[in-house]
């Protein structure tokens, strides 16, 4: 049975965290109960506030 | 059914149970179509149903895959592809300061834009629902008494194969999956006032779409914004009224 390469590809999901006042961005990996908007905190540049810009997938393993 | 079991439940987890039910449903029917097909064979005695079956067997494996993958990634609360149109849409919300509840899971937000006046619909995130857009837009122009220039419709569109996730494409009418209520209330109030329909789409396969978001498709929502906010300045009047709807399950999106 033809089983999709998509399906095989490893993923890793990625949260992006950006300040709201600066241009501050930071990527770490995805923890359960983030969010996209959710505050996160304050930004070590301006301690404005931090927020989830993002949460995204990244392909691991190369399509051939 | 959900909430008569447990009356006390938290709207994100029931919106999760939801989903899972719906993702279980879709395996379900798989399985059934398959057995229908099988036993047919049997019952007719013909192998050429057989022989389709056995080539139409690698999309289904395909599909209930994606399923599979989808129910771990909505219990995770991590957004999907077809979130895309929410994501769009909370990107817009984060400059209001007026949000409102529209209709059932559905919210709105106002903000100015060019000296135009922006009203934002979306579904109530980070649940996992696509909530109710088309009573929620019919409310908000009903509320702004007809006199909206513009409606901008933002979805997930399902791409063919040898198509590039995260490309954009732009037409006329709802970006809308759904062929049911949803889609046709936005279109008799658009009728009702005579308010022309615009159509965003970001194309993405199946699976993409209703997995964990690809970063194709994350980075294709800032792209979108600059597409809308063109479409806006070119085809709309300082002074008027446009109403934006990010369509999509809103999984892992607040606004």
């Amino acid at each position: 049975m033809a089983i999709s390469a998509d399906s095989k590809q490893a993923l890793k999901v990625k949260t992006v965290v950006k300040c709201m006042q600066c241009d501050y961005t930071q990527e770490r990996d995805f923890q359960v109960g983030d969010f996209v908007l959710k505050l996160v905190g304050n930004c070590p540049k301006d301690n404005g506030p931090l927020y989830i810009a993002g949460i995204y997938a990244e392909t691991l393993n190369q399509k051939k | 059914m959900i909430m008569s079991a447990n009356p006390n439940l938290d709207p994100m987890t029931r919106s999760q149970i939801e989903i899972s039910a719906e993702v279980v449903n879709a395996l379900n029917l798989i399985f059934k179509v398959i057995r229908h097909y099988l036993i047919m064979a049997k019952k007719l005695n013909s192998i050429m149903i057989m022989y389709q079956l056995q080539m139409v067997a690698p999309i289904y494996v395909k599909y209930a895959e994606a399923y599979s993958k989808a129910q771990k990634v909505f219990l995770q609360g991590i957004p999907i592809g077809d979130g895309l149109g929410p994501l769009v849409a909370s990107k817009f919300l984060m400059k209001s300061s007026q949000k409102f509840t529209v209709s059932k899971d559905t919210i709105a937000g106002t903000l100015e834009f060019e000296g135009r006046k922006l009203v934002v619909v979306k579904a109530e995130g980070p649940m996992a629902t696509v909530g109710t857009p088309g009573e929620g837009v019919q409310n908000v122009i009903e509320r702004e008494g007809g006199k909206v220039s513009r409606i901008i419709t933002v979805d997930a569109a399902l791409k063919l194969e040898g198509e590039e996730t995260g490309t954009i494409a732009e037409g006329m009418g709802v970006a809308m999956g759904d062929p049911g209520p949803e889609k046709i209330a936005i279109e008799r109030v658009a009728v009702k006032y005579g308010i022309p329909i615009d159509a965003v789409i970001v194309k993405m396969s199946m699976e993409e779409a209703i997995t964990e978001m690809r970063k194709e498709v994350y980075q294709a929502a800032d792209k979108v914004i600059d597409y809308v906010k063109r479409i806006i300045l070119e085809r709309t009047k300082p002074g008027s009224t446009i109403v934006l709807v990010g369509v999509g399950n809103t999984a892992g999106i607040a606004q």
